[in-house]
């Protein structure tokens, strides 16, 4: 059809108005002042032509250019009086200890120059036993948060440390002789000489108080108040109950065959975290003496992914599961009481894995561990019961050796809140805590605040509760202060400072000296106060040393037991009134609050590590989200998948009153019917975003104890939020990836049946193993060194310190969220989570099809879960090498797949080459770009100190992958080279194995015939990650054998 | 005749022997004492000033008034704290006592000797400023500028050569024409020389194609050369916020290079001395002999030492000497000095050059990968008494054991894999 519209520029076009007619001719509607231009007359005098003009703007831009071009002068400057420890280019290590009121870790912190850059777990420590999490190395970061106080404030206005002294004294003077009341409050403190130093502090007041005429007139009162974010006060109610003591016990994972754990993630975030998976590390070795590990839980927890058996169970459903299970043992054994209990919905068959963990349980009497994250002291004292039925105190449970990490006590801070109500409270000191941002709403404890005369916050940088304070006094971060700490039966451990105050800050402790007028700093009475008590170093040949610079230079050391005022004995009736008082399983939604691996409760919440350490379950970054079972998702017609274009539904989620609107995240093995919100967030920013909301508001307050869960509303509301996620496919496509297989198959059956070994034609058609063909010439690597690692699946927890260590350790950069959104994640070690159950031919069709691969991502309600860390494998027949067009990766015959950044030029074929997506290209100069200022910690001035001088900065343009940490490689053969000794098989380690809490990662030398990690390459277990493509890697993983029947077990 | 020749030698030697023995025993004379002065005084006094220890000139004079002889002297300088308890000298004790307590090491010199010393400083003068400069100043400069600039010769050999040229040229068609006109024929047209230049190549266009080929060879390696050198800084020779001399300090003093560069065996970098280390020495060295007093000063001027009252000055903000950093390597490239000197057994000398001849510091060696990588293929690794290298020797026999090696260079220990530099 022809085209007969008519087109016009407006109704004057239209119209024929003459204006327009005669304007339309013209180019330009206006007379252009040419004329006029040209015909002034002091255009003529001037000497400058156009063409002039040019040529001088030409040389001038030129001129300079090359006036550019001069070689920079580099400056050296030497010290002037150089201390004799500190040698340029040689890294010193000095031991201290990491406790922030919720993780505690003591640890090695590598300093270079003078600047601490790296942290690693201290192998002398009986507590953490040389272990580290991500939290604990991350920490390192926050030394350089730019975010930190520097110096005092007043209401908001810097001010100078005398006057601060000056005018608080003064305040304090007036409450002594006003008879008025001081209250200090912290999270749980471990410190020995700083509860001495509080002592000291209440004794001051107290006293002079009624010296004043010799009479009272009237008496001030001082008192230390501990609140753990977190409450663990539940757990010390108990046992006060059962067993007459306000303490938390150890425990021994190294020593138990069977652990059930009722939502504790005990290797993550329970009480001491680093030691127990690193002792119950230790029970995971395939074989008759591997220890079984239920866990019975809302949300898929760390821990929980790792269990054998998990079962999904409501938050409220928690008392009622360990009384079934209590019911179960005392009906084995013949004793005890029979509770009424009964599970309000049961759709993954809990009720047959508590008999099942009954049956364990009674068979390894006295070997086996009963424990639970719930804060409800009625059902830590049925926990209580079941383990002494099992005889667990005194060889798995130890009170002798009591863990001292949760103090807390959520009573005591009820009552502080209605002392600062009446206005009885004319002083409080907050130190290691943000009692504002942690405590729930029901509380009011901002309101409270309001109330109190003088707060004074000594806070590290800015949170709720110094918002909230009239005086701010900023004090160190750890590794700027002095400290001891009892964590542990009768372990003492020292921290030490490894820098100069960065900013004009104090430690609270000498703030607290300087007010009463000692003229000794903190560090004095620490020097004073070990120097007699810690007993001398086992090594007889420190002569010289007094016994203090021994115990700070170990870092740990042992101090004489404080005698416990009563001894433990169990009290049955406390059980049996705690069975009485049991709630029971309530009906609807109900949230399950948790603390995820990263974040923790938040006090690093800021550092970029942590909130771009992929969750181990879920693998969401730099987010806070509701985590829901699939079906449910599918139920309420939220979308299920996620990837850059797929954007995640969002809900309302509200509980007491107070809602949160947050995008979901599938999370298969979530209980139906509950939601999961992580604690933690609302504190941390990406740039200027604030992400996520604090949801410790939302907790509600159950006889006065804290509860991590409660009945909810969940609604589903019409907005839609990006979310980004490191891992969105989730099925391995029914290839040998992470393999595994069962114990009794295991122990029955050779390697043929559980892992065998990859098999491929040869040009007779005859099935040889693939190992045996090989395309290419070999690399002389059976000559000197073979560097590999060996990785065991069984082992790994999935907690990601490795991969925080290798971002500390290689300088690798943090490019926040739209970049990860984006695949552009940076990180040279992710771990690998995948789902797993059996195949149900209804649902998945035949798996050995191709064209059900579609059907193989519907995962299943309550799968297992693996996790496979992967790195660069290091092929010796590595695909990246020969496609690379300037050799700029190659092979070296140490088995390194070198990576050459000065030659790399950014084609990116040896990443579109490599078959396990390891190799990482710098998108963007990340140290440069204002788009990264806010989330790479390398782009800013101060926090470049963190940087490993030893490993270079990657510019844009450039590949990067795993070095095995080579730079670590060649310094420990240079220190063999410089001793003329072989390598010690261990002197060497990368950084992800040494920061791993498990021992999962093994490096080594695989030449060294008496070495760790040959021993573990050669071993049965041991396979190559895609072996079917032979190329050959240095790096090894051994199949995870799960302690169980067959996988209906863990998943029916 | 052989016996005669026998005792005729045995007596020249035995001659010989006498008179050299006399000679060795004979008393040391002035040139020993400033020989001796130079080797055991100058770490703590000087002949006109006080320094840690007190001036030597008129020391001798003031004993002699007191004892009467030398003997009291030369047993004080030879072990003083002997002296002093063997005589309870109160001037003694009060010398020791003025000093700072400072124990004089004790000096295994004889009687003679310490003579011959106290002689020198008597007899020695002090040398004019100006002629201090001359001497030592003087042939230095001389030999710097004796060598002249090739180039700049060449230019002018060229010039000259073109003015020849350009005259016979002149001349000969001077005298062509003046031919011509003897035979009364045209003279040739009036050309220049550059068109009839034009006209030769125009005519012989095989010298041409050689000319431009030679022309265009050379321009090529030219900036061929040009483009390697951006980047590599050899003979870099900045000026230095100080003028300190290693000609000096390694070259004429000896000074063992470790002693100040003492992290070079133990790290990576070999560390530029901090002051406190010059001060070891300049405590009581505080004159050059080149620049006196005012290259010294500086040192002083960092630390906060106070020359006169010889001690330190309390509260003084000490300022970091600014030295310009000559080799300087590239930040992807790691380098490891005690890998290369304790490990390898190199001398300083092999990439720095003659250090010990060089007033002032250049960059002596290109410091590219091309120089670092001739070098390791070139050099063989010392495997021996090393347990490290203990296998790798034996699996290395083994697989050359076709070409016979038994050293290996460290290219074939992998010495140029990229890692081994590059991470």
């Amino acid at each position: 059809m022809s085209n007969n519209k008519v087109y016009w520029r407006g109704t004057e076009e239209l119209e024929k108005a003459p204006a327009f007619v005669k304007g339309a001719e013209k180019e330009f509607s206006e007379e252009l002042p040419i004329d006029q231009f040209l015909a002034n007359k002091d255009l003529d005098s001037t000497n400058t032509s156009r063409r002039d003009f040019l040529k001088f703007m030409g040389f001038g831009i030129t001129a300079a250019t090359l006036a550019a071009c001069e070689t920079p002068v580099v400056k050296s400057l030497p010290y002037v009086v150089k201390p004799d420890e500190v040698m340029p280019g040689i890294a010193n290590y000095y031991a201290s200890t990491y406790f922030d009121g919720y993780d505690f870790a003591s640890v090695l912190v590598k300093t270079r120059e003078g600047r601490p850059i790296h942290i690693e777990g201290n192998k002398l420590s009986k507590t953490t036993k040389g272990g580290v999490s991500a939290r604990v190395n991350s920490s390192i970061l926050s030394l350089y948060n730019k975010r930190r106080f520097d110096g005092p404030m007043k209401e908001g206005q810097s001010i100078d440390w005398a006057t601060v002294d000056s005018e608080l004294k003064q305040q304090i003077e007036n409450v002594k002789s006003n008879g008025g009341n001081i209250r200090v409050l912290s999270s749980t403190m471990i410190s020995p000489s700083s509860q001495s130093l509080l002592g000291d502090f209440r004794t001051w007041i107290e006293s002079v108080s009624e010296s004043v005429d010799g009479e009272v007139t009237a008496q001030s009162t001082v008192k230390h108040i501990m609140y753990d974010a977190v409450s663990a006060a539940g757990m010390l109610e108990a046992n006060k109950r059962t067993h007459g003591v306000e303490i938390l016990p150890g425990y021994h994972f190294d020593k138990a065959k069977v652990v059930v754990s009722f939502g504790a993630d005990f290797m993550v975030n329970w009480i001491n975290p680093i030691a127990f998976a690193r002792d119950f590390s230790k029970t995971r070795i395939p074989g008759e003496n591997m220890s079984k590990h239920f866990q019975f839980e809302t949300v898929m927890s760390t821990t929980g992914s790792n269990a054998d058996v998990r079962g999904a169970i409501k938050p409220s459903e928690m008392g009622a599961a360990i009384a079934m299970l209590g019911n179960a043992i005392a009906g084995m054994i013949g004793s005890g009481d029979k509770i009424s209990a009964s599970l309000s919905s049961d759709d993954n068959n809990v009720e047959g894995k508590i008999k099942e963990a009954a049956a364990k349980l009674v068979a390894a009497k006295g070997q086996s561990i009963v424990i639970s994250d719930s804060n409800d002291p009625n059902v830590q004292a049925i926990v209580n019961g079941i383990n002494q039925m099992l005889n667990n105190y005194g060889s798995t449970i130890d009170f002798n050796n009591p863990i001292n990490l949760r103090k807390g006590s959520d009573a005591a801070v009820v009552e502080l809140i209605s002392e600062m109500n009446n206005g009885s409270v004319d002083m409080l000191l907050v130190m290691d805590s943000d009692p504002v941002y942690t405590s729930p709403a029901s509380w009011g404890f901002a309101d409270a605040l309001s109330k109190v005369k003088t707060v004074v916050s000594f806070a590290e940088k800015p949170d709720a509760t110094s918002q909230n304070a009239g005086y701010i006094l900023p004090v160190h971060h750890y590794l700027e202060s002095w400290n001891d700490a009892n964590p542990f039966a009768n372990e003492v451990t020292f921290t030490q400072p490894t820098i100069n105050p960065i900013n004009n800050t104090r430690q609270w402790q000498d703030t607290m000296m300087i007010w009463m007028g000692m003229s000794d700093s903190y560090y004095d009475l620490l020097h004073k106060k070990w120097n007699s008590e810690v007993s001398a170093s086992d090594d007889s040949t420190v002569i010289f040393a007094s016994k203090w610079n021994v115990a700070v230079q170990d870092g740990v050391s042992v101090m004489a037991m404080p005698k416990m005022a009563i001894e433990p004995v169990f009290n049955s009736e406390a059980v049996s009134a705690a069975a009485s008082a049991l709630s029971s399983p309530s009906e609807g939604w109900e949230v399950a609050f948790y603390v995820k691996t990263g974040i923790g409760i938040g006090i690093n919440a800021d550092n970029p590590w942590l909130q771009e350490l992929p969750d181990p379950v879920t693998k969401v970054v730099w987010d806070q989200y509701a985590t829901m079972n699939p079906s449910d998702m599918r139920e309420q017609g939220l979308n299920t998948l996620m990837g850059e274009q797929q954007k995640a539904g969002m809900v309302r989620v509200t509980v007491n009153g107070i809602s949160m609107e947050l995008p979901v995240v599938a999370a298969p093995g979530q209980k139906k019917g509950t939601v999961g919100v992580a604690l933690g967030y609302g504190k941390g920013y990406e740039g200027d975003r604030l992400i996520g909301e604090n949801a410790f508001v939302m907790l509600s307050v159950v006889k006065g104890f804290v509860q991590y869960s409660s009945s909810a509303s969940v609604e589903k509301i019409e907005r839609r939020y990006n979310i980004a996620s490191t891992q969105t496919q989730h099925t391995m496509m029914g290839r040998k990836i992470l393999n595994e297989t069962t114990l009794p198959d295991f122990n029955q059956n050779d390697r043929e049946h559980w892992n065998p070994a990859e098999m491929i034609s040869n040009a007779y058609g005859e099935k040889v193993p693939v190992s045996t063909l090989d395309l290419w010439a070999n690399h002389d690597i059976d000559l000197g060194h073979r560097w590999g690692l060996s990785i065991d699946l069984n082992t790994c927890i999935g907690c990601g310190s490795c991969v925080t260590a290798c971002h500390s350790e290689n300088n690798v950069p943090i490019v926040g969220k739209d970049e990860v959104n984006r695949t552009r994640s940076m990180s040279w070690l992710r771990i690998d989570r995948y789902y797993s159950s059996e195949a149900d031919p209804d649902i998945h069709g035949d798996i050995s099809q191709e064209k059900n691969y579609d059907q193989m991502e519907i995962p299943s309600d309550y799968p297992e879960v693996g996790y496979m860390p992967v790195m660069c494998q290091h092929c010796n027949h590595a695909p990246c090498e020969t496609v690379c067009p300037v050799a700029a990766t190659t092979h070296s015959n140490e088995g390194f797949n070198q990576m050459t950044y000065n030659r790399c030029i950014g084609t990116r074929y040896c990443a579109n080459n490599c078959p396990y997506k390891v190799r990482r290209f710098n998108w963007f100069n990340y140290v440069g770009d204002s788009k990264f200022t806010d989330v790479n910690p390398s782009s800013d001035n101060l926090a470049r100190m963190v940087l490993n001088p030893d490993v270079v900065v990657r510019s844009r343009g450039v590949m990067e992958k795993c070095s095995l940490c080579v730079q670590r490689v060649q310094a420990g053969k240079l220190d063999a080279k410089k001793a003329g000794t072989r390598v010690p098989d261990g002197s060497i380690q990368t950084a992800c194995a040494s920061s791993c809490p498990t021992n999962a990662i093994t490096f080594g030398d695989i030449n060294d015939k008496s070495s760790k990690v040959r021993e573990s390459a050669m071993n049965d277990r041991a396979y190559h990650l895609l072996e079917e493509i032979g190329v050959q890697p240095n790096v090894w993983y051994q199949t995870k054998v799960r302690n169980i029947e067959n996988s209906a077990e863990h998943t029916a | 005749m052989r016996n005669t020749w026998v005792s005729l030698t045995k007596k020249l030697l035995t001659v010989t022997g006498i008179l050299s023995m006399l000679l060795m025993s004979s008393p040391a004379n002035a040139q020993d004492g400033e020989a001796l002065y130079k080797g055991n005084c100058t770490a703590c006094h000087k002949i006109d000033k006080k320094v840690i220890g007190p001036a030597l000139q008129g020391s001798r004079a003031r004993w002699a008034e007191r004892t009467g002889s030398d003997d009291a002297i030369i047993a004080w300088i030879k072990n003083s704290q002997g002296y002093m308890k063997e005589t309870g000298d109160p001037y003694a004790k009060q010398l020791y006592e003025d000093y700072n307590k400072t124990v004089m090491t004790p000096m295994a010199l004889s009687s003679d000797e310490v003579v011959a010393l106290l002689d020198y400083v008597d007899n020695w003068q002090p040398e004019t400023p100006a002629a201090a400069v001359a001497a030592d100043g003087g042939a230095g400069a001389t030999s710097s500028e004796s060598t002249g600039n090739p180039t700049m010769w060449l230019i002018v050999i060229i010039a000259v050569l073109f003015v020849v040229f350009r005259v016979l040229w002149g001349v000969n068609k001077s005298l062509t024409n003046l031919n011509r006109q003897k035979d009364n024929d045209e003279p040739e047209p009036s050309v220049d020389m550059f068109t009839e230049f034009i006209g030769f190549f125009t005519k012989n266009k095989a010298v041409m194609v050689v000319v431009f080929l030679l022309i265009a060879t050379y321009v090529g390696v030219l900036s061929w050369d040009m483009l390697n050198g951006i980047g590599v800084y050899q003979g870099y020779q900045p000026t230095q916020p100080i003028w300190f001399s290693h000609k000096i300090h390694a070259g004429q003093n000896g000074i063992n290079c470790v002693y100040c560069h003492n992290s070079v065996e133990k790290g990576k970098a070999a560390g530029i001395p901090s002051v406190n280390i010059c001060m070891n020495c300049h405590m009581g060295v505080q004159e050059g002999k080149v620049s006196g007093t005012k290259e010294i000063a500086k040192i002083y001027d960092a630390i906060g030492w106070d020359p006169d009252k010889l001690q330190y000055t309390k509260g003084y903000e000490q300022k970091p000497i600014e030295w310009v950093r000559i080799h300087n390597l590239q930040d992807f490239v790691y380098f490891n000095h005690s890998q290369h000197v304790v490990v390898g057994k190199q001398e300083c000398q092999t990439c720095h050059g003659p250090i010990e001849e060089m007033d002032e510091v250049y960059q002596y060696s290109e410091l590219t990968m091309g120089w670092c990588i001739n070098c390791h293929r070139e050099t063989n690794v010392s495997m021996d008494n090393n347990g490290y290298y203990e296998s790798v020797h034996a699996e290395l026999v083994e697989k050359y054991k076709g070409e016979g090696l038994e050293t290996f260079t460290v290219e074939q220990i992998g010495g140029l894999e990229c890692v081994k530099c590059h991470y």
